[in-house]
């Protein structure tokens, strides 16, 4: 009768506990994430410079938005002044090397150095961004892009 | 045998899953909760309270400000000692808007301050951790930037 009631009791808890777990967000931490979440990164700013706008936006939630030349862009703002100027012939050139980037279940953040130029002027972008699960690969949420003036600010 | 693993399978999946709960047990007030802790991490930097501040930071915290990237409390050891020649502070954040992903939330505001009285603006975002009951920063990025035309 005892071992009867505790395997009852045992039912109960697997029964009342899976549908709880299962309505937590998966947790499917992969060893390639930190890279995923660089790689993603890279290919972003790769994207935004040869002009391929379309491709950029759909790196990024629908929700996303950026600190930029001191200012706040809400949703595709910045992607759209970034198209308006390149339609004008500006040339925006990126070159990120290593991002440190930090997993945490399905989300994301990362900083990096962005040695790059506009119309050939050297400019350094010192970024932080965050990123969010999507499928097998991760989108942009949030970027905040600080242009820094000197190298030796590094 | 089938009821031993049923019964094993309870007692030793019951942590795993309370746990889990826990992990993600968002709240209608995380947001008002991260949005305090900015506010309390930046007001107790702006009063020289670095004791303070360093509880509401991780240990693995660092931060983007003033153009350099500072590891653990390397920024908040700088302000301390600025302060100690003299340096005053003041922050005004305005509107925390903030995105909570489980346990990890992110932020963004406007923080309209001054440095020795010279009116100054940041424009600031951070990663934070939920940590007990509270949150603590992982990352701060504080950009300083131009005042608008306006101003």
């Amino acid at each position: 009768m005892r071992k009867s009631m505790l395997t009852a009791a045992s039912c109960v808890l697997l029964v009342t506990a899976v549908p709880a777990t299962a309505g937590t967000p998966a947790c499917a931490t992969k060893a390639s994430d930190t890279a995923d979440v660089e790689a993603t990164i890279k290919n972003f700013f790769a994207t935004i410079e040869r002009g391929d706008i379309a491709d950029a936006r759909k790196m990024t939630t629908p929700g996303f938005h950026a600190f930029d030349v001191g200012k706040h862009f809400a949703g595709p703002e910045l992607l759209d002044m970034i198209e308006g100027a390149q339609k004008q012939g500006r040339k925006i050139g990126f070159g990120i090397d290593k991002v440190e980037a930090n997993v945490d279940c399905n989300f994301a953040w990362a900083h990096w150095l962005n040695p790059g130029n506009i119309d050939e002027t050297p400019i350094t972008w010192q970024e932080s961004g965050v990123l969010r699960r999507a499928g097998k690969g991760w989108i942009i949420e949030f970027i905040h892009s600080e242009r820094i003036s000197s190298p030796a600010a590094k | 045998m089938g009821k031993a693993i049923l019964i094993a399978a309870a007692l030793f999946g019951l942590p795993a899953i309370a746990q889990a709960r826990v992990d993600c047990a968002a709240k209608a007030s995380d947001a008002p909760d991260v949005e305090r802790t900015v506010k309390t991490f930046l007001t107790a930097i702006a009063r020289s309270d670095m004791a303070e501040a360093r509880k509401l930071t991780s240990e693995r915290f660092h931060s983007f400000d003033a153009r350099t990237h500072f590891v653990g409390p390397a920024l908040l050891d700088l302000v301390e000692d600025r302060q100690k020649q003299g340096l005053k502070l003041e922050f005004g954040i305005g509107k925390v808007e903030t995105v909570i992903h489980c346990d990890i939330a992110w932020a963004h505001w406007v923080n309209e301050g001054a440095i020795d009285g010279a009116p100054t603006i940041w424009q600031e975002s951070g990663v934070l951790r939920r940590a007990g009951n509270g949150w603590i920063f992982e990352f701060l990025h504080s950009e300083k930037i131009p005042p608008s035309p306006a101003n």
